[in-house]
Protein backbone atom coordinates (compact mmCIF):
# COMPACT_ATOMS: atom_id res chain seq x y z
CA UNK A 1 0.00 0.00 0.00
CA UNK A 2 1.53 3.17 -0.54
CA UNK A 3 1.44 5.71 1.80
CA UNK A 4 -0.27 9.00 1.44
CA UNK A 5 2.57 11.21 2.20
CA UNK A 6 1.29 14.57 1.68
CA UNK A 7 0.02 15.16 5.16
CA UNK A 8 0.61 13.81 8.69
CA UNK A 9 -0.70 10.23 9.89
CA UNK A 10 -2.75 10.06 12.83
CA UNK A 11 -0.87 9.47 15.92
CA UNK A 12 -0.83 5.82 16.97
CA UNK A 13 -1.68 6.03 20.47
CA UNK A 14 -1.09 2.19 20.58
CA UNK A 15 1.71 2.26 19.46
CA UNK A 16 3.15 5.18 21.37
CA UNK A 17 1.94 3.60 24.53
CA UNK A 18 3.81 0.73 23.53
CA UNK A 19 7.03 3.29 22.76
CA UNK A 20 6.64 4.41 26.15
CA UNK A 21 6.59 1.46 28.22
CA UNK A 22 10.21 0.40 26.86
CA UNK A 23 11.43 3.59 28.67
CA UNK A 24 9.45 2.80 32.18
CA UNK A 25 10.41 6.81 33.07
CA UNK A 26 10.01 9.56 30.82
CA UNK A 27 13.93 10.22 30.44
CA UNK A 28 12.89 14.33 30.97
CA UNK A 29 11.81 13.38 34.33
CA UNK A 30 15.87 12.83 35.29
CA UNK A 31 16.72 15.75 33.95
CA UNK A 32 17.60 18.82 36.46
CA UNK A 33 16.22 21.67 34.12
CA UNK A 34 17.28 24.65 36.63
CA UNK A 35 20.59 23.32 36.73
CA UNK A 36 20.83 22.75 33.11
CA UNK A 37 19.69 26.18 32.66
CA UNK A 38 22.04 27.79 35.19
CA UNK A 39 25.10 25.76 33.90
CA UNK A 40 24.39 26.81 30.22
CA UNK A 41 23.61 30.47 30.96
CA UNK A 42 27.20 30.07 33.14
CA UNK A 43 28.68 28.89 30.02
CA UNK A 44 26.93 31.90 27.72
CA UNK A 45 28.53 34.43 29.68
CA UNK A 46 31.71 35.38 27.79
CA UNK A 47 30.08 34.97 24.27
CA UNK A 48 26.94 37.48 25.80
CA UNK A 49 29.73 39.79 26.92
CA UNK A 50 31.55 39.98 23.35
CA UNK A 51 27.73 40.36 22.29
CA UNK A 52 27.04 43.47 24.41
CA UNK A 53 31.00 45.29 23.47
CA UNK A 54 30.28 44.30 20.25
CA UNK A 55 26.83 46.33 20.60
CA UNK A 56 28.06 49.13 22.51
CA UNK A 57 31.27 50.05 19.80
CA UNK A 58 28.61 49.48 16.94
CA UNK A 59 26.34 52.08 19.35
CA UNK A 60 29.08 54.82 19.51
CA UNK A 61 30.44 54.89 16.05
CA UNK A 62 26.16 55.51 15.20
CA UNK A 63 26.09 58.82 17.98
CA UNK A 64 29.12 60.17 15.97
CA UNK A 65 28.28 59.67 12.87
CA UNK A 66 24.50 61.79 13.36
CA UNK A 67 26.91 64.63 13.40
CA UNK A 68 29.76 64.01 11.67
CA UNK A 69 27.63 63.23 7.93
CA UNK A 70 25.70 66.14 7.90
CA UNK A 71 29.12 68.60 8.64
CA UNK A 72 31.28 66.58 6.25
CA UNK A 73 28.44 66.93 3.55
CA UNK A 74 28.81 70.69 4.27
CA UNK A 75 32.77 71.03 3.76
CA UNK A 76 32.39 69.14 0.86
CA UNK A 77 30.33 71.66 -0.78
CA UNK A 78 31.91 74.77 0.69
CA UNK A 79 35.22 72.96 -0.77
CA UNK A 80 33.42 72.84 -4.03
CA UNK A 81 32.26 75.97 -4.58
CA UNK A 82 35.63 77.85 -3.23
CA UNK A 83 37.14 75.55 -6.08
CA UNK A 84 34.66 77.19 -8.67
CA UNK A 85 35.43 80.40 -7.89
CA UNK A 86 39.14 80.10 -8.20
CA UNK A 87 40.44 83.12 -10.50
CA UNK A 88 42.44 81.76 -13.30
CA UNK A 89 44.73 84.90 -14.02
CA UNK A 90 44.94 86.35 -17.66
CA UNK A 91 47.67 84.95 -19.46
CA UNK A 92 48.50 81.65 -17.40
CA UNK A 93 49.37 78.77 -19.43
CA UNK A 94 47.13 76.58 -20.03
CA UNK A 95 46.45 73.01 -20.16
CA UNK A 96 47.84 72.56 -24.19
CA UNK A 97 51.02 74.27 -23.07
CA UNK A 98 52.30 70.58 -22.75
CA UNK A 99 56.00 70.10 -24.24
CA UNK A 100 55.37 67.61 -27.69
CA UNK A 101 52.18 70.02 -28.15
CA UNK A 102 54.77 72.98 -28.09
CA UNK A 103 57.21 71.30 -30.70
CA UNK A 104 54.52 70.75 -32.87
CA UNK A 105 52.91 73.88 -33.02
CA UNK A 106 56.52 75.44 -33.55
CA UNK A 107 57.21 73.31 -36.53
CA UNK A 108 53.82 73.98 -38.14
CA UNK A 109 52.85 77.05 -40.66
CA UNK A 110 50.74 78.75 -37.65
CA UNK A 111 50.70 82.20 -37.67
CA UNK A 112 52.36 84.00 -34.86
CA UNK A 113 49.39 85.18 -33.66
CA UNK A 114 47.35 82.14 -33.57
CA UNK A 115 50.74 80.61 -32.14
CA UNK A 116 50.48 83.00 -29.02
CA UNK A 117 46.70 82.19 -28.38
CA UNK A 118 47.57 78.55 -28.40
CA UNK A 119 50.45 79.21 -26.21
CA UNK A 120 48.66 81.43 -24.01
CA UNK A 121 45.23 79.01 -24.31
CA UNK A 122 43.03 81.79 -25.14
CA UNK A 123 42.56 80.37 -28.74
CA UNK A 124 39.07 79.75 -29.63
CA UNK A 125 37.75 75.79 -30.30
CA UNK A 126 37.40 77.31 -34.09
CA UNK A 127 40.64 78.61 -34.52
CA UNK A 128 42.03 74.96 -32.95
CA UNK A 129 39.60 73.27 -35.60
CA UNK A 130 40.92 75.38 -38.56
CA UNK A 131 44.44 74.81 -37.61
CA UNK A 132 43.96 71.33 -37.26
CA UNK A 133 42.91 70.25 -40.66
CA UNK A 134 45.15 73.75 -42.19
CA UNK A 135 42.13 75.83 -43.60
CA UNK A 136 43.39 78.89 -44.27
CA UNK B 1 17.55 34.00 41.24
CA UNK B 2 16.23 32.20 38.12
CA UNK B 3 12.56 33.55 37.04
CA UNK B 4 10.56 30.43 36.11
CA UNK B 5 9.39 30.21 33.19
CA UNK B 6 6.70 28.04 31.66
CA UNK B 7 7.79 25.64 28.77
CA UNK B 8 4.92 26.92 26.32
CA UNK B 9 5.31 27.04 22.56
CA UNK B 10 7.66 28.54 20.38
CA UNK B 11 6.43 31.95 21.54
CA UNK B 12 6.14 31.32 25.06
CA UNK B 13 2.55 32.33 26.63
CA UNK B 14 0.70 35.51 26.47
CA UNK B 15 2.61 37.97 28.68
CA UNK B 16 5.71 36.98 27.81
CA UNK B 17 8.08 38.48 25.46
CA UNK B 18 8.01 36.68 21.79
CA UNK B 19 11.16 34.61 20.78
CA UNK B 20 11.54 37.44 17.68
CA UNK B 21 11.79 40.64 20.61
CA UNK B 22 14.08 37.82 22.52
CA UNK B 23 16.33 37.15 19.36
CA UNK B 24 16.72 40.65 19.28
CA UNK B 25 18.28 41.55 22.50
CA UNK B 26 20.04 38.51 22.86
CA UNK B 27 22.44 40.20 19.85
CA UNK B 28 22.93 43.19 22.31
CA UNK B 29 23.84 40.28 24.54
CA UNK B 30 21.15 40.53 27.07
CA UNK B 31 21.15 37.79 29.48
CA UNK B 32 17.82 38.08 30.80
CA UNK B 33 16.66 37.29 27.38
CA UNK B 34 18.92 34.24 26.54
CA UNK B 35 17.88 33.09 29.87
CA UNK B 36 14.26 33.15 29.08
CA UNK B 37 15.27 31.36 25.32
CA UNK B 38 17.03 28.73 27.25
CA UNK B 39 14.15 28.06 29.57
CA UNK B 40 12.00 28.10 26.90
CA UNK B 41 13.03 26.03 24.41
CA UNK B 42 15.28 23.12 26.36
CA UNK B 43 13.44 20.19 26.96
CA UNK B 44 11.74 20.14 23.28
CA UNK B 45 15.68 20.98 22.29
CA UNK B 46 16.71 17.80 24.91
CA UNK B 47 13.46 15.54 23.40
CA UNK B 48 15.17 15.74 20.26
CA UNK B 49 18.94 15.11 21.58
CA UNK B 50 17.70 12.23 23.81
CA UNK B 51 16.12 10.59 21.01
CA UNK B 52 19.43 10.56 18.47
CA UNK B 53 21.88 10.08 21.76
CA UNK B 54 19.74 7.86 23.84
CA UNK B 55 21.56 8.76 26.86
CA UNK B 56 20.36 11.37 29.01
CA UNK B 57 24.04 13.39 29.85
CA UNK B 58 25.09 13.38 26.40
CA UNK B 59 21.62 14.82 25.56
CA UNK B 60 22.07 17.69 27.79
CA UNK B 61 25.40 18.27 26.31
CA UNK B 62 24.41 18.62 23.17
CA UNK B 63 21.62 20.71 24.42
CA UNK B 64 23.71 23.37 26.20
CA UNK B 65 26.28 23.09 23.18
CA UNK B 66 23.08 23.60 20.97
CA UNK B 67 22.08 27.04 22.46
CA UNK B 68 26.13 28.60 22.73
CA UNK B 69 26.11 27.30 19.15
CA UNK B 70 22.72 30.27 19.10
CA UNK B 71 25.19 32.63 20.41
CA UNK B 72 28.04 31.88 17.61
CA UNK B 73 25.33 32.42 14.84
CA UNK B 74 22.95 34.59 15.98
CA UNK B 75 24.18 37.33 13.06
CA UNK B 76 23.00 34.74 10.86
CA UNK B 77 19.16 34.16 11.89
CA UNK B 78 17.06 36.07 9.81
CA UNK B 79 14.78 38.42 11.65
CA UNK B 80 11.50 37.66 11.62
CA UNK B 81 11.65 34.19 11.20
CA UNK B 82 10.69 31.17 13.15
CA UNK B 83 13.47 30.66 16.11
CA UNK B 84 12.42 26.87 17.08
CA UNK B 85 12.70 25.18 13.81
CA UNK B 86 16.11 27.20 13.23
CA UNK B 87 16.91 25.76 16.92
CA UNK B 88 15.68 22.16 16.45
CA UNK B 89 18.21 22.07 13.27
CA UNK B 90 21.07 22.99 15.07
CA UNK B 91 19.97 20.47 18.00
CA UNK B 92 19.95 17.46 15.63
CA UNK B 93 23.12 18.21 13.48
CA UNK B 94 24.84 18.53 17.11
CA UNK B 95 23.18 15.29 18.26
CA UNK B 96 24.13 13.79 15.19
CA UNK B 97 27.79 14.54 14.67
CA UNK B 98 28.19 13.58 18.43
CA UNK B 99 26.61 10.33 17.66
CA UNK B 100 28.96 9.89 14.69
CA UNK B 101 31.75 10.98 16.29
CA UNK B 102 31.39 8.22 19.43
CA UNK B 103 29.28 5.71 17.53
CA UNK B 104 26.94 5.18 20.07
CA UNK B 105 24.40 2.44 20.24
CA UNK B 106 24.01 1.30 23.30
CA UNK B 107 20.99 3.42 25.60
CA UNK B 108 20.25 4.37 29.07
CA UNK B 109 19.80 1.14 30.79
CA UNK B 110 15.99 -0.14 31.48
CA UNK B 111 15.51 0.51 35.15
CA UNK B 112 13.86 -2.62 36.19
CA UNK B 113 10.38 -2.09 37.39
CA UNK B 114 9.87 -3.20 40.75
CA UNK B 115 7.10 -5.97 41.36
CA UNK B 116 3.67 -5.25 41.76
CA UNK B 117 1.35 -7.49 43.79
CA UNK B 118 -1.41 -6.68 41.08
CA UNK B 119 0.59 -8.14 38.28
CA UNK B 120 0.93 -12.03 38.26
CA UNK B 121 4.53 -12.92 37.52
CA UNK B 122 3.04 -15.29 34.62
CA UNK B 123 1.88 -11.53 32.74
CA UNK B 124 4.81 -10.12 33.76
CA UNK B 125 7.01 -12.08 32.15
CA UNK B 126 4.65 -11.62 29.01
CA UNK B 127 5.10 -8.00 28.92
CA UNK B 128 8.57 -8.26 29.39
CA UNK B 129 9.13 -10.63 25.89
CA UNK B 130 6.93 -8.24 24.53
CA UNK B 131 8.55 -5.44 25.50
CA UNK B 132 11.78 -6.94 24.61
CA UNK B 133 10.19 -7.86 20.80
CA UNK B 134 9.54 -4.53 20.61
CA UNK B 135 13.42 -3.04 21.69
CA UNK B 136 14.56 -5.52 19.32
CA UNK B 137 12.14 -4.18 16.47
CA UNK B 138 13.18 -0.73 17.26
CA UNK B 139 17.33 -1.45 17.28
CA UNK B 140 16.43 -3.19 13.60
CA UNK B 141 15.15 -0.02 12.49
CA UNK B 142 17.05 2.06 10.18
CA UNK B 143 18.69 4.89 12.28
CA UNK B 144 16.29 7.77 10.12
CA UNK B 145 13.27 5.34 10.65
CA UNK B 146 13.64 5.03 13.79
CA UNK B 147 14.37 8.88 14.98
CA UNK B 148 11.37 9.81 13.33
CA UNK B 149 9.30 7.36 14.58
CA UNK B 150 9.89 8.53 18.20
CA UNK B 151 10.05 12.16 17.21
CA UNK B 152 6.52 11.76 16.21
CA UNK B 153 5.05 9.23 18.47
CA UNK B 154 6.83 9.82 21.72
CA UNK B 155 7.71 13.97 21.18
CA UNK B 156 4.82 14.93 19.43
CA UNK B 157 7.19 16.91 16.28
CA UNK B 158 5.01 16.78 13.24
CA UNK B 159 6.33 15.91 9.58
CA UNK B 160 7.48 18.99 8.58
CA UNK B 161 9.19 19.72 11.84
CA UNK B 162 11.16 16.51 11.66
CA UNK B 163 11.73 17.17 8.21
CA UNK B 164 13.36 20.59 8.87
CA UNK B 165 15.08 19.29 12.04
CA UNK B 166 16.76 16.79 9.71
CA UNK B 167 16.92 19.06 6.61
CA UNK B 168 14.70 16.20 4.77
CA UNK B 169 11.32 16.86 2.77
CA UNK B 170 8.20 16.29 5.12
CA UNK B 171 6.88 14.06 2.57
CA UNK B 172 10.32 11.79 3.12
CA UNK B 173 9.44 11.54 6.93
CA UNK B 174 6.13 10.50 6.34
CA UNK B 175 7.14 7.49 4.65
CA UNK B 176 9.93 6.88 6.62
CA UNK B 177 7.76 7.11 9.47
CA UNK B 178 5.06 4.72 7.54
CA UNK B 179 7.84 2.18 7.01
CA UNK B 180 8.89 2.39 10.88
CA UNK B 181 5.43 2.04 11.35
CA UNK B 182 4.71 -1.25 9.66
CA UNK B 183 8.19 -2.43 11.14
CA UNK B 184 7.26 -2.08 14.46
CA UNK B 185 3.44 -3.04 14.43
CA UNK B 186 4.56 -6.35 12.38
CA UNK B 187 6.71 -7.40 15.45
CA UNK B 188 3.64 -6.91 17.69
CA UNK B 189 1.46 -8.52 15.80
CA UNK B 190 3.63 -11.69 15.00
CA UNK B 191 3.80 -11.82 18.83
CA UNK B 192 0.46 -11.31 19.54
CA UNK B 193 -0.54 -14.22 16.85
CA UNK B 194 2.24 -16.55 18.83
CA UNK B 195 0.82 -15.62 22.08
CA UNK B 196 -2.83 -16.10 20.86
Amino acid sequence: MIPDITRDPPRDAELAARLRELETTRPGDRVDWTRLRRTTLVHAADALARLRQRGSWWEYAARWARPAIPLAAAAGLALAVLLGTLHVPKGAVGPLATLPFLEEVLIAPIPEPEAQLLYTAGAEPDALLRLAIQEP
Amino acid sequence: MLRPVSPAGADGPAGEPRDTELIERVRRGDAAAFDLLVARHMRRAFSIAYRVLGQREDAEDVVQDAFLAVLEKIDTFEAGREFAPWFHRIVANRALTVRKARALRQTDPIPEEAASAAVSPARAAERAQLRDRLREALDALPERQRLIVQLFELEGFTGAEIGEMLEISAGTVRWHLHEARRALRDALASYERKDA
